[in-house]
């Protein structure tokens, strides 16, 4: 009955705090804004993805402790890869997107926050991704040599197994 | 606990190794202290038929003796592609794939894809199905929990318990099968609703159930957890620090049991769980003991709420009225449900059709999964087959 005791901070005092922390910071061109069915989303270049993530961690106002998931999604001829970070002491979510093209490399974050080793093995298998400083880059779930399943240019069956 | 903790140099032995062994790679030990046993690492092949491993895990572990040095776990055994899939289905036909990812507490996954479906064609559900969406997460929960609870039973050397639990779990399997036709299949929670009705007889079932659940739980605490056997192999072990627990990822009850006071349930409350009375229960030592005693707490709870939605389960409809093939605007939506392993979130990219550009469906258990193997450096053999049982890894979800 509402007797959470974390008080939820709101999406435009988290905006103006993100505004604020990206001042101090070299960081290049980033959108942000509240968005109706996730809250608020911040859009930005896949190389200052790092510098990003190494500030909300260690923001004494915002405190977001927990990468809750990493994930990509195959959007017009790009990789969108999409970051949740998740605040408990503030209770709310951010979330982080940014966009690379087919075959590029992946900057591993997971010096940062350690949930994402297993997540970007995955995410970087499923696109054709190459990962790199990542301690132990291999494929998570399938095999050497099979094609990055979740392209859009991967059929989920060949034509060999359709027409025989 | 150090890497050399627990060699005892028994003093017989000569100050120089003995002729002919092998120089473990590990040569810094050797260094620190000659005197110490020398023995050559071997590798281990843990599962992927172990039956501790819960499904299809595959361990390779360094061993030094008993103790193990590092460990890689393989996976991938269970992929089906259940992502890749989901962007063949329509939105109705979402839940039928997630059911298969975890397998043990299908409701949950089933009702995050409701709520992400609904997010997205901003669909009103009915009050009826919102409670009914509760009872019946709730039902399967307790049903997950002593599914893994006995096994663990087995894991730590307890046959007994694991017989006690499955009767209990057939209890709550029976009223799932009464309600949705399935005993573990259950594509019960559609987009706009529930599939089914409360039946008299899932209720009777239920609230026979609910007289004798409280003692029914005494009799596991008795049997396993104050049995000073079982505590001498969880307590202490397999410790996840509250830092470590944030950093990872981790969410449910391996979160609760490293200390931090935080639920879905009651800080994000979804469907009508903002209705209920019920209490987050937390340990603060993050071991095996905790992570146990922090779910079989959680029955307690979760038997308050299906108590509380029997008394006061609202009328009226239990579906919205939708269209036979459901088309949602452009866009992306997450539906966030904790479920009995921690956060299934499920996110799904909308391109206005009627089927999804892609869905991701967030595994608790695969993050779980890199914790444990941070863990096992340094645990003995014994120990990592019942700290690995602990996070209750399910690879139906792992790998999808």
């Amino acid at each position: 009955m509402g007797r959470s005791p974390y008080i939820a901070l709101d999406n435009q005092t988290l905006i103006d705090l993100v505004n604020a922390l990206f001042d101090d910071l070299d960081i290049g061109a980033y959108q942000i804004a509240e968005e109706s069915s996730l809250g608020v989303v911040l859009r930005l270049d896949a190389e200052d993805v790092l510098d990003a993530l190494q500030a909300f961690r260690d923001s004494a106002e915002l405190q977001f402790e927990q990468l809750i998931d990493l994930f990509g999604a195959d959007v017009r001829d790009l990789v969108e890869v999409t970051y949740r970070l998740r605040s408990l002491t503030n209770n709310i979510d951010i979330v982080l997107k940014c966009e690379l093209p087919y075959d590029a490399s992946y900057s591993s974050v997971g010096q940062v926050y350690a949930a994402a080793w297993l997540p970007e093995r995955e995410l970087c298998e499923m696109f054709g991704l190459s990962l790199l400083n990542h301690p132990n880059p291999k494929r998570l779930l399938t095999t050497e040599g099979l094609p990055p399943f979740l392209r859009k240019s991967t059929a989920i069956r060949t034509k060999e197994e359709i027409w025989g | 606990m150090g890497l050399t903790d627990g060699y005892i140099n028994p003093g017989w032995l000569s100050p120089e190794p003995p002729f002919g062994i092998t120089v473990p790679r590990n040569i810094n030990r050797i260094a620190d202290d000659p005197l110490q046993l020398c023995t050559d690492h071997y590798l281990l092949n843990v599962g992927p038929q172990h039956p501790s491993t819960h499904g299809a895990l595959r361990v390779i572990m360094e061993l030094d003796g008993e103790r193990i040095m590092s460990g890689e776990a393989h996976i991938g055994q269970l992929h089906r592609g259940i992502e890749k899939l989901a962007e063949h289905r329509r939105y109705h036909q979402l839940a039928t794939l997630v059911d298969r990812a975890d397998y043990v507490s299908g409701i949950t996954a089933e009702t995050a894809v409701a709520l992400a479906t609904e997010q997205l064609a901003d669909i009103e559900v009915p009050e009826r199905a919102q409670w009914l969406r509760c009872l019946m997460a709730e039902v399967n929960r307790i049903a997950s929990h002593y599914m893994w609870m006995g096994p663990m039973g087995l894991d730590s050397g307890a046959m007994g318990i694991f017989l006690y639990m499955q009767r209990d779990r057939e209890a709550f399997i029976d009223v799932l099968e009464e309600m949705t036709g399935q005993r573990l299949m259950f594509n019960y929670v559609r987009p706009g609703g529930v599939r089914g009705d409360l039946t008299p007889r899932a209720e009777q079932l239920l609230r026979d159930y609910l007289k004798t659940g409280v003692k029914r739980m005494q009799e596991h605490w008795d049997s396993l957890f104050e049995s000073e056997l079982f505590q001498v192999r969880t307590k202490d072990i397999g410790v996840l620090t509250r830092e470590q627990a944030l950093s990872y990822g981790a969410t449910g009850f391996v979160l609760r049991a490293s200390g931090v006071d935080w639920d879905l349930r009651r800080d994000r409350p979804y469907d009508a769980y903002d209705q209920f009375d019920f209490d987050v229960m937390t340990r603060s030592n993050g071991d095996i003991f905790d992570r146990m005693v922090c779910r079989l707490d959680e029955v307690r709870q979760s038997l308050r709420i299906i108590e509380q939605c029997l008394d006061g389960m609202p009328e009226g409809p239990i579906s919205a009225k939708l269209p036979k093939v459901l088309r949602v605007p452009e866009g992306d939506a997450c539906g966030i449900v904790e479920s009995a392993r921690g956060e299934v979130g499920i996110h799904i990219y909308s391109d206005g059709s009627d089927k999804p550009l892609r869905m991701r469906y967030r595994p608790p258990t695969l993050y779980s999964l890199a914790m444990a193997e941070s863990l096992l450096p340094g645990m003995l053999l014994a120990d990592a087959i019942v700290g690995m049982g602990s996070f209750d890894f399910c690879f139906g979800e792992v790998d999808r």
